[in-house]
């Protein structure tokens, strides 16, 4: 009964206060008890009064006491604010509004339509709307893309704070999700708990497929979004009526989009040729012929290759070359010429030029004969020399090996990968370090030998390893007939699976006279970020790797040298070793370059963190805003919020002698935002039911019971969207007719006494 | 202690709220009479006999013509010569003792007491110039029938039955004044004190019975200040007198009604009076006793000269 009765009125508690209305009654009453005796005598001229005027006189008592008890009634019933529900709307005066004005500012949003953008048009929009209100109402500003941005909010006195909010507003470079943005507004809603009675969103977006649906399914919300939308739902006092208003985006149809600049390289090196490839995507209706691209690099004028043909929907590639002169931090970006849609048109890619990556290898069987020691032929695929033998071209890995007795002192952070060979055993302290090491990034390589104690390391390095190691098994014969191959088909992992492209090298020449047996790891969570990287012909795994952390553990279940296989002898070896090697490297700039809405994550240097700790770390965005970023002492690294521009960012960190500079890179996901194709209103309402329990048409968009009539679609004009609105009767609030009803009977009631005669002396 | 007293002090016995602090009427009567006529440049109280009776000393106030001109050049004294009065008029008071007449404002004397002061004072005044007086008491029935006479032992007599009055009955002035109509057999001055709460019909009719005898009819009708002015403003319950029912009521509503009420009867009161050549007097009884002799005297001026 009360949830019922606050749909109608704003302080229900208060309509106690109608109970006011019996007092004049009351008084009427006691006024009869209370009178004062008295004897007299003519009473013959006073009946004869009484009985003239008796009628007349019931009928005035009547009237003013009607008039008063209707003035405290009317008084108790304004004061409770009632509202008119819709189909009650004869009556004028208009409703205290909370509105939530939802600005689409996902980057499609920036079409040119007309000599100035949706955008602009939108903020127009959305600032007529703010002006539109009444002082006492209130709004609330969001912006909403992929991500949802901090709500503006305007009290009631200062709409015109939110009016400079509008004008300041940017687009973003996110995609659009409609359904978020009126998830979000509901929740903005629920939170805000507006005393005013008529609660409205308004949601100025353009028509583009992608708001609503992604592929042919509507966009789904996650579940503590549907829960907003429950919750205003399900109170019928927060319950708002929300409004699509939909900007044309006129003709626009074909546009092209940049969505990749990538190095294929893992390590690039200083001096060496690169390939930049550039991913263009054609998202219109109609094949773009001839279309030139610029490759800048550290903002200057780098390369230009022109495309013949990008067929619509079929992603095209250019490949730049390009020689990086200077080792350190570098900024690309790629340009399309600009279309109707012209914020689509780069991508950018952030990248690190070394001199060289070291890589550290611990030789667990270190000897002085050549090639006798355990890691021998892998330092010697791995480094240069041997490498610029084979015309291999300049390698940029430079492996540093120490015996096993040097390792408790080696110090992790100079390398990105380390390599241990037949190592018996690792102190227990130097385990604890090698795990943070490849928690914050880098990676440990395992080959097996004669030295490893399963047992041991199953105990030891359980929480490091891949696996756990059973049994070893073969004979260790070079001659047992029956030795373990390796199975050429299994090459799908992405450390092996460019042998794909090598013809001539099939694995199953690789042969393993002894192995450990490699057994999965007991947790069965753990294991499934277990992969194997290479299997024997009877299924066995070979190789297997997990992510732990940032970094990856991979482990070979045999050695690294001749003496239980054949894999050194055999030319498969240098290319396997350096595959695995780079696979295993994650070059730092990679985590440096995301997409919009996804946070940078930067690993500080041993060097670097004391005073970036102290001193904080600056990032600045594309247009030179700066960007906080936070410090995550424990694992030493620094990390941004999610981006919101696409662009290159730029921060300097201090090192020991000078400030360094690094980039960021963000890029726009373009798949969907990029796509300008429309969407219909009716094929928008088509995922809307009518009734709660209905199934839509085409499926739910809302697992809320949003429903068809709550949203309206309308079109850009203001004075359509004004009207639209107008007609919005529900929560229309009556307490000033009530006032001036009261007032006016205030004053008929003194006038009414004054004519009744029962002032007069 | 009269005779000392200046103007001023007697004629503060004319207001009847000082009257009520004197107890005995016989005292009151005098003291209304000398104020009333001390006031008087001409003493109009003298007998119309000629017949000399005896001298009395001047008292101002008195008619010089009466003043006895050989005894002051005798004696240098003024003496007035007072004649021995042939009774020649006959005068009856009628007072109406109806349970109505008890009515009193806060602070007021009652209509009754008030109608008692004017007898007594009358009847002193008569008695004491000889003329011979009568007194009837009546509500709805006669209550009480002195005949007339003009003995000082009289006097007595209607002063105390004035002081024995009760009411306790409605009136029905009407019927009443048929009655005496036919008993006062010698014409005279008829002298009626009331409130007059009847029909103005019926009061009329009674007292054209008076004229066809040829009686002068002087006609006080005593309403209290309140009855007049109805001044009541809360919420009041009236309890009537002589059977009225009572009437719970908001007085400022019924207020014009009820002087409208009020003046008509006055107005029809006064046509009727004057049609039948009767002198009728409202008097208010917050007003001094003056207003009420002066119309006595002034009725009797007119009927003398006439």
């Amino acid at each position: 009964m009360f949830a019922w009765l606050t749909g109608f009125f704003a302080n229900p508690a208060l309509l106690a206060g109608s109970a006011a209305g019996s007092i004049p009654i009351i008084i009427h009453l006691l006024n009869k008890q209370r009178y004062k005796r008295t004897w007299w005598a003519a009473m013959h001229w006073l009946w004869a009064s009484m009985k003239k005027s008796h009628r007349r006189l019931r009928i005035e008592q009547l009237i003013l006491l009607l008039i008063r008890v209707l003035i405290l009634v009317l008084l108790a019933l304004a004061l409770a604010r009632p509202a008119l529900q819709e189909g009650m709307g004869l009556l004028g005066g208009r409703a205290s509004i909370h509105r939530v004005i939802v600005l689409d500012n996902s980057y499609s949003m920036g079409l040119q339509v007309g000599g100035q953008t949706l955008f602009e048009k939108a903020k127009k929009l959305a600032t007529q709307l703010v002006e539109d209100l009444n002082p006492g109402d209130e709004v609330d500003l969001l912006l909403v893309n992929s991500l949802v941005e901090d709500p503006r909010t305007a009290s009631a006195t200062k709409h015109s704070e939110l009016a400079r909010d509008i004008a300041a507003a940017r687009l973003s470079d996110g995609t659009t999700h409609l359904p978020r943005g009126i998830a979000h507004a509901c929740k903005l809603i629920k939170d805000r708990q507006s005393k005013n009675l008529r609660k409205e969103i308004v949601l100025l977006s353009d028509q583009t497929r992608n708001g609503w649906e992604t592929g042919t399914q509507p966009k789904k919300l996650e579940s503590v979004e549907e829960q907003y939308l429950n919750e205003v739902l399900d109170d019928p006092k927060l319950t708002p009526k929300i409004w699509v208003v939909r900007l044309s985006p006129g003709n626009a149809r074909e546009n092209l989009a940049a969505s990749a600049l990538e190095i294929d390289e893992k390590v690039v090196t200083q001096g060496v040729e690169t390939q930049i490839v550039a991913r263009i995507e054609n998202l219109g209706t109609a094949p773009a012929n001839r279309v030139p691209l610029q490759l800048y690099v550290d903002g200057e004028q780098a390369s230009r290759e022109e495309l013949a043909l990008v067929e619509p929907h079929k992603p095209a590639t250019v490949t730049f070359r390009h020689t990086f002169l200077q080792p350190g931090s570098h900024d690309l970006r790629v340009e399309l010429p600009h279309d109707s849609l012209a914020a689509d048109d780069d991508a950018f890619l952030a990248v690190d030029v070394a001199d060289q990556v070291k890589v550290l290898c611990v030789d667990g069987e270190q000897r002085s004969e050549p090639n006798a020691s355990e890691l021998d032929f892998l330092r010697q695929a791995l480094s240069p020399a041997r490498a610029l033998e084979i015309n291999a071209g300049k390698m940029p890995l430079q492996p540093e090996v120490i015996s096993d007795g040097a390792f408790p002192d080696a110090n992790l952070d100079d390398f990105r990968l380390v390599v241990l060979g037949n190592v018996a055993l690792i102190p227990k302290e130097k385990i604890a370090v090698l795990e943070q090491y490849v928690r914050r990034g880098g990676s440990l390589w395992f080959w097996l030998g004669y030295r490893v104690d399963p047992a041991l390391y199953n105990q030891d390095l359980g929480a490091l390893l891949p696996c756990r190691l059973g049994e070893a098994v073969g004979s260790g014969s070079s001659d047992d007939r029956n030795a373990d191959k390796l199975d050429e088909k299994a090459i799908d992992h992405p450390a092996i699976s460019k042998f794909q492209n090598i013809k001539g090298l099939p694995l199953n020449q690789l042969q393993v006279f002894r192995r450990f047996k490699l057994l999965p790891k007991e947790k069965e969570d753990e294991q499934k970020s277990v992969r194997t990287v290479l299997s024997y012909e009877n299924g066995d795994p070979a190789a297997v790797e997990w992510k732990l952390g940032e970094g990856r553990v991979l482990l070979f279940g045999t050695t690294a040298d001749t003496a239980w296989t054949n894999w050194p002898t055999k030319n498969h070896y240098m290319p396997l070793v350096n595959f695995v090697a780079l696979h295993l490297i994650q070059p730092e700039h990679l985590q440096r370059n995301r997409m919009v809405g996804e946070p940078f994550l930067y690993r500080l240097k041993r060097e670097e963190f004391g005073i970036v700790r102290r001193e904080g770390l600056k990032l600045q965005d594309p247009d030179g805003e700066p960007v906080a970023m936070d410090i995550d002492t424990e694992a030493q690294r620094a990390f941004s919020r999610p981006t919101r521009r696409a662009g290159i960012y730029s921060a300097e960190v201090p090192g020991e002698e000078s400030l360094r500079a690094i980039h960021f890179a963000a890029n726009r996901v373009v798949e969907e935002e990029s796509d300008l194709d429309t969407i219909e209103d009716a094929e928008i309402q088509a995922y809307l039911p009518s009734r709660p329990d209905e199934q839509p048409e085409r499926g739910r968009l809302f697992d809320a019971p949003l429903l068809k009539h709550q949203i309206e679609f309308l079109g850009e004009e203001f004075a359509d969207v004004k009207e639209a609105l107008k007609k919005h009767k529900a929560g229309k609030e009556v307490w000033r007719w009530l006032i001036v009803s009261v007032l006016l009977l205030l004053l008929a009631e003194s006038l009414l006494a004054m004519r009744f005669g029962n002032y007069q002396k | 202690m009269a005779k000392e007293a200046t103007k001023s002090d007697l004629s503060k016995y004319l207001d009847p709220k000082t009257l009520t602090k004197i107890g005995n009427l016989d005292v009151k009567a005098r003291l209304i009479v000398e104020g009333y006529i001390s006031g008087l440049h001409k003493s109009p109280y003298h007998g119309f006999s000629v017949e000399f009776a005896e001298h009395r000393e001047y008292t101002p106030g008195d008619d010089l013509k009466h003043l006895d001109w050989k005894v002051l050049g005798k004696t240098d004294r003024l003496y007035i010569k007072q004649y021995e009065e042939e009774t020649n008029l006959r005068s009856y008071i009628l007072v109406d003792t109806s349970e109505s007449m008890k009515y009193a404002s806060p602070g007021n004397v009652s209509k009754l007491e008030y109608a008692c002061y004017i007898a007594a004072s009358l009847t002193y005044m008569l008695i004491r110039q000889q003329d011979s007086v009568g007194m009837v008491f009546f509500d709805n029935t006669i209550k009480k029938f002195i005949p007339a006479s003009s003995s000082p032992a009289h006097l007595r007599l209607c002063l105390h039955e004035l002081a024995q009055l009760a009411p306790e009955q409605r009136t029905d002035v009407g019927t009443i004044f048929h009655d005496l109509a036919e008993r006062i057999k010698r014409k005279g001055l008829v002298v009626i004190l009331s409130d007059l709460f009847d029909d103005p019909e019926k009061i009329l009719f009674g007292l054209q019975h008076f004229r066809h005898k040829r009686h002068e009819v002087i006609l006080f009708q005593l309403l209290d200040d309140f009855e007049v002015r109805f001044p009541f403003e809360d919420m009041t319950l009236f309890e009537g007198y002589e059977g009225w029912e009572q009437l719970l009521c908001d007085p400022r509503a019924l207020r014009k009604g009820y002087l409208e009420e009020y003046e008509s009867f006055t107005e029809k009161m006064q046509r009727g009076c004057r049609n039948n050549k009767i002198d009728y007097v409202p008097v208010n009884t917050k007003n001094p006793l003056d207003v009420v002799l002066s119309a006595y005297l002034s009725n009797r001026l007119n009927s003398k000269f006439k």
